[in-house]
């Protein structure tokens, strides 16, 4: 059963205030508006927007890990996996259902192909380069120029390079697909009964074939023993800062062995394994390897909602070591984080007891005014550490005995109110897990007593 | 100003990438097919059996290490 309030709490902001997010937002759309407006080709767009929230998700996501441990890196992991699984669907949509080109990275509005351009009469001679990577691709035809459709017309349809088509090149498809496996296996040593992860990471294998092969061979194999031709682009502005790619004929090549036919793999069309046996069914390459990111996908997002079942404060672990995990995931939604600078009072003594808190960042000090008007310090907490419990074992107290003080330039404690806490502490609901917590508790409460109490006559 | 930035990073992405398209397109070369592959054979077989290596140390480390739940079922 997936832990719904818990998916929903791990993918909010919660190291960051509302006001930053908020002010995250209005700048992204306001870029994203301004680009569109402008007539910016798709990938500009999508790149406008994502760019303000990559400090806040950084930020955020290291936030995450130090918080919820291994879960919280399955989590940030398999967002990436999915969206770079959204990069290679996109692309087999332009393919399939936009009569789109693969010739990735998409031809580039540069001088040669400007000035193929402009010698064709397809662009006006003044008009400068503008370095715009292409968005449409007009399909080239055995001869290199343009293919014709039933109408008579050139075949006009999408570059499918899928949005960020500038970074389709062999080594960001390792480097990912080693990332993958690489964040998979650490995962695996975290949640190693995880069969969902097992999947994954055996597809990231055999992915890891395709891409290793391929990358040597565009690298390190460039002996040029096979007669071929590069395709010519002219490109030109179609509408705003559109720009469309137009085939102008071919050019007599020698090619390596990535040129010549290493390009398409292991197991595509064209591929080793149809060459070596004959088979003429394979799926082509960005087929495939959308459908390699789907074995890889699919399971790893299983994977992590099964561990999202137990996505759990670790310093709220450290503070209450007898929780079970559902009890611990139960109480880390029960919670709220407060933030405090150097010096900040976290309560004040005297003030009204409504919770106690775990420190999760920075360090807090105790500190007591004695009757004669001295400040005793009677502790300093760690990361892990519960403060501001003991006025609900002493029923006696409703009101602060010390004040608790921020020490650190980023001090964080996370608050458990005080229903939460009389809930632990009174055993409301039966649980024997905040039973042993009640007990653990009141054990912390008269040491740490009996250590104020000589602290106070030592002062 | 901004689209003067956003002329800027333009013109830097084009130097920073290829700007021939070479992926996944186009035809086979002339001539290229069985033999080329067969000629290339101990590439592949050393790249499977780099993968192969590679992974089987991970699983071995993975299957060494114990993890919580496991510790948390013992209890």
């Amino acid at each position: 059963m997936i832990n719904f309030r818990s998916l929903f709490r791990f993918f909010s902001f919660e190291a960051i205030n509302i006001r930053i997010v908020l002010i995250t937002a209005a700048i992204s759309y306001m870029l994203q508006l301004n680009a569109i407006i402008s007539g910016e080709p798709l990938y500009m767009i999508a790149f406008v927007t994502l760019l303000p929230w990559i400090p806040l998700v950084l930020f955020e996501g290291v936030w995450k890990v130090k918080n919820y441990a291994a879960v919280a890196f399955l989590g940030v992991f398999t967002i990436l996996q999915l969206g770079h699984f959204a990069e290679h669907l996109i692309q087999v949509i332009q393919i399939d259902f936009f009569n789109g080109t693969v010739a990735c990275p998409p031809p580039v509005d540069n001088i040669n192909n400007a000035l193929r351009a402009v010698t064709m009469g397809l662009r006006d001679v003044a008009a400068q380069a503008s370095f715009y990577s292409v968005e449409r691709i007009i399909k080239p035809g055995a001869d290199g120029f343009a293919a014709l459709g039933m109408d008579g017309q050139p075949l006009r349809g999408v570059a499918a390079c899928a949005v960020f088509g500038q970074l389709d090149i062999e080594i960001v498809h390792l480097v990912w697909e080693l990332i993958g496996w690489t964040g998979t296996g650490v995962c695996l040593f975290f949640f190693r009964r995880n069969i969902f992860l097992w999947i994954a990471f055996a597809a990231l294998c055999w992915h890891a074939l395709e891409h290793l092969t391929i990358t040597y061979f565009y690298y390190f194999d460039q002996a040029k023993l096979w007669e071929g031709f590069k395709q010519l682009w002219a490109t030109y502005p179609l509408d705003g800062k559109t720009f469309v790619a137009e085939p102008v004929g071919k050019e007599a090549a020698m090619l390596n062995f990535y040129e010549a036919g290493g390009k398409f793999g292991l197991m595509a069309r064209h591929g080793m394994f149809e060459q070596l046996t004959g088979v003429d069914f394979m799926p082509p390459r960005a087929h495939l390897h959308m459908g390699y990111n789907l074995v890889i996908t699919v399971p790893t997002v299983i994977g992590f909602l099964l561990e999202s079942r137990k996505i759990a404060n670790r310093y709220l672990g450290a503070a209450f070591q007898g929780l079970s995990k559902e009890e611990l995931t139960r109480l880390t939604n029960q919670t709220t984080y407060a933030r405090f600078g150097d010096g900040d009072r976290v309560f004040s003594q005297g003030d009204r007891i409504d919770g106690a808190y775990v420190v999760s960042s920075g360090k807090v000090e105790i500190v007591m005014d004695r009757e004669d008007g001295i400040e005793v310090s009677l502790a300093t907490l760690d990361p892990g550490q519960l403060f501001g419990e003991m006025g609900y074992i002493d029923k006696g107290q409703d009101r602060r005995m010390a004040h608790a003080i921020a020490r650190g330039r980023r001090v964080e404690c996370i608050a458990l109110d005080s229903q939460t806490i009389e809930e632990m502490v009174q055993n409301k609901d039966g649980r024997s897990g905040f039973d042993s917590v009640r007990k653990a508790l009141e054990k912390l409460a008269k040491q740490r007593a009996s250590e104020n109490r000589t602290t106070l006559r030592e002062a | 100003m901004f689209n003067q930035l956003i002329s800027g990073a333009t013109l830097l992405l084009s130097l920073l990438v290829p700007t021939l398209a070479k992926a996944a397109s186009g035809p086979l070369a002339e001539g290229f097919g069985r033999e080329s592959w067969l000629g290339k054979i101990h590439v592949v077989a050393v790249v499977v059996a780099l993968v192969l290596l590679a992974s089987g140390v991970l699983v071995f480390a993975i299957l060494r290490t114990e993890d919580d739940d496991e510790e948390a079922d013992d209890d």
